[in-house]
């Protein structure tokens, strides 16, 4: 069994009134790349804040690699790589000087480290663009430098918050794959965002957060079937009374139907060939339709099923 | 890890437009040239004491008198430079104001002035003293001609207690002041570098705080060499400053340059640490303490006299004790002292007490800085 990389627990954090984190427990596996989904204001960077040593908490534990986290634990901070969800650079230091400066924070050996900048550059892709000023920067090529100013001292454990808001689709690719890289070069990866699909896409376990909770944990597949809902099917329909309607509910593992401007929308439980079934239906009873869609529940989907709203609500 | 924190803290700054200007263009180049222009010949031309211009006219023949004024406006300083000893020419040049005053010489000479002034009250204080010390001898002669050797020499001894005493090797021009307002200005306004190693290093003041706060590094090591670093470029401001002044607006500033810098030096790190220690109180962003803190150090600099030369000797008067706390006032006396008085008590009071007030605004900022864990960021 891998080994725990993270250990929070029961922690909390109130702002006044206000409880950011209630009773949240977390375990995290080496390899691992986790993802804390959640909404705005739902407590990710607030748990990222806590686990870094930033933010006091009023109740709680927080283990890293099997050491309780401090401000003042060297030790374990080296071990990490942070990039916050804002981009943090010298504005006058260019490309190359900037990775140099925070890689100089954890690297004393001047040889190594400056392996590590090129190296951290030529993984980023800002090669061309080393003497650069990040003001001549692009959005992307920006979050691309703070990406590679957090991750040039090789750490162990990479927190990224939300690291693709306001990024081209291009770079945010790249920043995809190259967090996929760094977890198969043997990081651990602590993900935070509110795009479900980049989530879905690089990361092997899910924690879904709303309101300082952990409202569901598990990989995607096991966040899936914790729904009710396995598949929605949408048809184009012209015409049908509510009769018809009243059988279609009716049908085997049937659970909701909806019909909105001329879209019959059936949600199922289980079962298979539920397509089959519909059509069949719809072609005895002479119904007209035109395109049907078949979907599989999403990560939005599980969102909304847990919480009852959407993820960027 | 000093010096790697300490090259980029000086490479960055370096390389700050809205940094170089205030440390180096605006005091060196713009104020320093504006004040050589606006103030640099006025003392030459105003203040610096020359021969009072005034007409004698003759009433009644006064040989003694004659004797006395003939003295006085010879010699390489002389008192006074008669113009004219015509009476209706004279009246038009007082008129004109071209003139102090019109002596009459008579028995008892007597003065006609159009206004009043200091030129004014030595001219009649001259002749106040020429009638008592006429009639002590007049009085004299009359009663026991022979003290009258004795009584000459003791009013001689009298005029010799009364000599000009040089306080300094110092510059006697009174706008002085203002090219050492400027030096404290400048000095002072390093606040911007402690300002900015603050934020830097607080995860509740900028992201790059966050950033550092998260990394394996002492924070007081990292605000040491920030600190270290901007002392060096903000000292390499007031070393440009001076030998400009010195140098290439061939100021006489009265003082000697190691002294100057030392006093710019203590003055820098005032500086640095007042916007050290105030940049850590409370959560407000740069752009606002930076407003908060520009306004505070422009009052300082009002009330040391930067834009109204007699401030401090008004707040000498009414409340004394601030002139003994306020950096600015402090950074302008060592220098005022050093010109008039020399290196002495009062100049390493105020040295000391600059580097007192440094000492301890810095250990405060370093206390603000040692926070473990933030409540919100």
């Amino acid at each position: 069994m891998a080994q725990t990389v993270v250990k929070i627990d029961s922690l909390v954090k109130r702002y006044k009134e206000l409880i950011a984190l209630d009773h949240f427990s977390l375990e995290i596996f080496e390899g691992e790349v986790f993802g804390l989904l959640g909404p705005n204001g739902s407590g990710k960077t607030t748990t990222i804040n806590c686990l870094l040593s930033l933010l006091s908490f009023d109740k709680g534990e927080i283990e890293i690699f099997g050491q309780k986290m401090s401000p003042s634990n060297y030790d374990v901070k080296s071990k990490i790589g942070v990039i916050m969800q804002n981009v943090a650079v010298f504005d006058e230091l260019t490309v190359y000087e900037n990775i140099d400066y925070f890689c100089g924070l954890y690297v004393k050996d001047k040889a190594l480290r400056k392996q590590y900048v090129d190296e951290a550059v030529k993984f980023v892709g800002l090669e061309e663009f080393t003497k650069f000023y990040p003001k001549k920067l692009s959005g992307g090529l920006l979050r691309r430098l703070n990406i590679a100013c957090g991750i040039a001292h090789k750490p162990k454990l990479i927190i990224l918050d939300e690291p693709t808001v306001a990024v081209d689709p291009q770079s945010r690719n790249k920043i995809l794959e190259g967090i996929q890289q760094l977890n198969r070069q043997g990081a651990t990866v602590i993900y935070t965002s509110h795009y479900m699909e980049e989530v879905e896409q690089i990361c092997t376990r899910i924690a879904i957060m709303d309101k300082g909770k952990c409202i569901a944990l598990g990989t995607k597949e096991e966040l899936k079937k914790q729904m009710k809902n396995t598949e929605t099917i949408t048809v184009e329909i012209m015409d049908i009374s509510d009769t018809q309607l009243d059988d279609v509910r009716r049908l085997t593992h049937v659970y909701e139907v909806t019909l909105e401007e001329g879209r019959l929308a059936v949600k199922y439980s289980g079962g298979k060939h539920n397509l089959l079934r519909l059509m069949t239906y719809l072609q005895e009873q002479d119904i007209r339709f035109g395109r049907v869609y078949s979907e599989l529940p999403t990560l939005n989907d599980v969102f909304l099923e847990f919480t009852g709203k959407q993820l960027r609500d | 890890m000093f010096l790697h924190i300490f090259k980029y803290q000086i490479l960055s700054s370096l390389r700050n437009k809205q940094t170089v200007f205030w440390r180096f263009i605006f005091p060196t180049v713009i104020l320093a040239t504006l004040f050589q222009v606006a103030f640099g010949s006025l003392f030459e031309t105003t203040e610096k004491m020359q021969a009072i211009k005034v007409a004698v006219v003759c009433e009644q023949k006064n040989i003694f008198f004659d004797e006395v004024m003939k003295s006085v406006c010879e010699g390489d300083e002389p008192l006074f430079e008669i113009v004219t000893e015509d009476e209706e020419k004279a009246e038009k040049l007082l008129h004109d104001a071209d003139i102090v005053g019109i002596i009459y010489c008579a028995k008892e000479p007597h003065l006609a002035v159009a206004s009043e002034g200091t030129r004014q009250s030595i001219v009649k204080f001259f002749l106040d003293q020429y009638i008592i010390n006429q009639q002590l001898v007049m009085d004299a002669a009359e009663r026991d001609p022979s003290q009258l050797p004795a009584l000459i020499d003791s009013m001689q001894n009298e005029t010799n207690a009364v000599y000009t005493r040089s306080l300094g090797k110092g510059n006697n021009d009174a706008y002085i002041q203002y090219f050492y307002n400027l030096l404290a200005m400048q000095a002072l306004f390093s606040y911007l570098s402690g300002l900015a190693i603050i934020t830097n290093g607080q995860a509740n003041l900028s992201e790059i705080g966050k950033r550092t706060n998260a990394a394996p590094v002492r924070k007081c090591l990292t605000a040491l060499a920030g600190l270290s670093g901007e002392l060096v470029l903000s000292f390499a401001g007031s070393v440009i400053t001076v030998l400009y002044l010195v140098f290439v607006l061939k100021k006489d500033m009265g003082v000697s340059i190691p002294v100057m810098l030392l006093i710019t030096l203590v003055g820098s790190m005032a500086g640095i640490s007042i916007g050290f220690f105030f940049g850590g109180i409370g959560n407000a962003g740069y752009d606002k303490k930076n407003g908060i803190l520009t306004a505070i150090i422009m009052a300082l600099c009002f009330l040391s006299g930067l834009m109204i030369g007699n401030m401090r000797a008004v707040i000498e008067v009414k409340a004394p004790w601030f002139n003994r706390i306020n950096p600015a006032a402090l950074i302008t006396d060592c220098f005022y002292s050093a010109n008039t008085y020399g290196i002495g008590s009062r100049f390493y009071t105020d040295i000391l007490t600059l580097v007192c007030i440094t000492a301890i605004l810095t250990a405060g900022g370093m206390i603000l800085t040692r926070r473990q864990r933030y409540a919100s960021l």
